[in-house]
């Protein structure tokens, strides 16, 4: 597993808070205070599950936003850390936890642990957006895992996504389960940190296997399934993404562009860029193989598939 | 036309699926023990659980007509809490040999974990010790290489497959099953998995040998009909109709009557379907006249 560079809980309720200073009412602000107060001072499991179920009340619909200039911080202290998504309740819950006495030792696992026994959607949510972010990650791995196991999409995001956790604590098992997952439930599969640094051939196989799967029930391979190929899977891989460039949907070219650019195959992305009749996706493809192709650069696809709908 | 539908979990159906399960000629269905949708945290909840599919549940559906047998296990995704797991498999030899538990299931893999394949091997070994049949639920992800394990390690425990049945399979992993002699389950949603026209598909393909179809209905979005519908949309094509009945009702007899748990005639039995019945004081009537048959009656299809 990656060594995690993690920060002490305190610097992280501070910016924690001084995010949702910025978009909290004054009452709310100072509700979260008492709150981080109470739960310094040493709250029991009851208490902290009252108050972390009572930030719902204090931060309905609000979103966290964060600025630029604060995403970068996030990047500073926690690398691979993306709170963009965050809500505000989410921020206020993992403010909380991070402010758990004795969170790197027995007395504030416990009480986070007993908290997510008893997590409601939201809960679980918070719980599992700020895994990344705890002391001595590597405890809460089975937590992590079943955050992946959920089929509630909300859940299986705040776990795999957007989060350093799942490539530097999850074994192969689960780190392969994971990308699939994403797959699966209609996640954003490109925002699985550090898919990059951990392909493998048997990720590669699975994915092709499940194309298959999906061609054989005359069904489309989602989108985000292509970025889990690599430089893997040899002819078999070469054939699929052959076909892939043949598509008659414009996404799936382009997809096969993405896949064809990951595998240093100048050649195929060249024949592919040339035969691209419609000078709009050429100019498209021409500008998303620039430079390198990293699995964040299949974001673009969704959007890219509204513009340039099969003729 | 009368089906068995051998997997299908009632306990997220309403009895608007009973009642139009027996009118479409539902007449036994099979419930495996599954999760719940998210991860239990006790062992209590499990054998609550475990009561409710062979009390109130199996009383629920006799209510309109339907024969509800159970299948008794620790499901793959928790089977990864370990030490939950741990308790679970311990209490499971008293409750898989209860009047219509049919098979130890719905047992075998799902991220393919060394924790889901202990769980495994433990219940095969549960399951031949007591000579009772095995319902095996494939992954969804990594489909083929989980069956083709769940295959070699029972074999390898001793289940015989003329008792092994795994169910989820598609056209990629059809013939693996066929081949060993184990049966071949299909289930049939509306939007994933397999359809009912690709399962057409397979049994012109393949024939009815070892073959069944079932719903998998749940929580998501599915379908209780599953079952007549697949058999409908069979004779519409021109599937010999013995071939049909054997798909959706007479397989499905054959594979898990060896639990010893019922007969074939008893499900040839019309049932006397008396709303008046209570269970624990419970009634599934809210405020309805209750359906009562002096004389026993056939459920219509």
């Amino acid at each position: 597993m990656s060594e995690a560079k993690i920060p002490a809980p305190g610097e992280l309720v501070d910016f924690l808070r001084a995010q949702l200073a910025a978009v909290l009412p004054v009452e709310a602000l100072a509700r979260l205070d008492a709150d981080l107060r109470e739960i310094r001072a040493g709250a029991n499991l009851d208490r902290f599950a009252q108050r972390a179920a009572s930030a719902a009340r204090f931060t309905r619909g609000l979103e966290l936003r964060p600025t630029a200039a604060a995403l970068a911080r996030a990047q500073s202290l926690r690398p691979h850390w993306n709170p963009e998504r965050w809500s505000a309740r989410d921020a206020w819950r993992a403010a909380l936890v991070l402010a758990l006495p004795d969170l790197g030792g027995s007395g504030g696992q416990a009480i986070f642990e007993a908290w997510l026994d008893s997590a409601d959607e939201g809960e679980c949510i918070a719980g599992m957006r700020c895994l990344c972010l705890l002391p001595g990650p590597e405890r809460f791995l089975s937590r992590a895992e079943e955050g992946c196991r959920s089929n509630m999409r909300s859940v299986f995001e705040a776990t795999a996504c957007d989060s350093p956790y799942p490539r530097e604590q999850f074994g192969e098992i689960a780190w392969k389960q994971a990308l699939l997952k994403s797959v699966f439930v209609g996640a954003p599969t490109w925002r699985i940190q550090g898919i990059d640094q951990r392909l493998s051939e048997d990720l590669t196989r699975m994915a092709l296997d499940y194309v298959e799967e999906r061609r054989s029930a005359g069904r489309d391979v989602p989108l985000g399934l292509w970025c889990l190929i690599g430089p893997h899977g040899g002819a078999r891989a070469a054939q699929v993404l052959d076909g892939l460039a043949r598509s008659e949907r414009p996404v799936e070219r382009l997809a096969a562009l993405l896949a064809l650019a990951r595998r240093a195959d100048g050649r195929a992305v060249a024949d592919l860029v040339s035969g691209e009749r419609d000078a709009a996706l050429r100019q498209a493809m021409v500008q998303l193989t620039h430079g390198p192709v990293p699995a964040e650069a299949f974001a673009a696809l969704p959007d890219l598939e509204r513009r340039f709908q099969p003729a | 036309m009368r089906f068995f539908d051998p997997h299908i979990h009632c306990i997220s159906r309403t009895t608007d699926d009973y009642e139009a399960m027996a009118r479409a000629g539902v007449r036994a269905v099979i419930e495996p023990a599954f999760w719940l949708g998210q991860p239990r945290t006790q062992l209590g909840t499990f054998l609550d659980y475990f009561s409710m599919l062979l009390g109130w549940e199996r009383f629920r559906a006799k209510q309109f007509g339907i024969r509800h047998f159970c299948a008794m296990g620790l499901n793959s995704k928790e089977a990864n809490n370990q030490r939950l797991a741990e308790q679970v498999l311990e209490v499971l030899p008293r409750y898989v040999c209860k009047e219509g538990v049919v098979a130890v299931g719905e047992i075998g893999y799902d991220e393919i974990t060394p924790a889901e394949e202990r769980a495994y091997e433990i219940q095969l070994e549960l399951a031949r010790s007591v000579e009772q049949v095995v319902m095996v639920h494939s992954p969804h992800r990594d489909k083929k290489r989980g069956i083709i394990r769940s295959l070699d390690v029972a074999g390898h425990i001793g289940v015989p497959m003329h008792k092994l049945v795994i169910d989820h399979n598609n056209e990629e992993t059809v013939e693996d099953v066929l081949a060993r002699g184990a049966w071949a389950a299909f289930t049939i949603y509306p939007h994933t998995k397999m359809g009912s026209q690709r399962m057409v598909e397979i049994v012109k393909k393949y024939g009815p040998e070892r073959i069944l179809v079932d719903s998998s209905a749940d929580w998501g979005v599915s379908d209780p009909l599953s079952v007549p519908k697949t058999a409908k949309l069979m004779l519409e094509q021109g599937i010999d109709p013995a071939w049909v009945e054997l798909v959706t009702w007479k397989n499905a007899i054959a594979v898990y009557s060896q639990s010893g748990q019922f007969t074939e005639a008893e499900l040839l039995d019309t049932p006397a379907i008396d709303q008046r019945a209570l269970f624990n004081d419970n009634s599934v009537l809210r405020g309805q006249s209750p359906r009562i048959d002096e004389t026993p009656r056939p459920v219509p299809n």
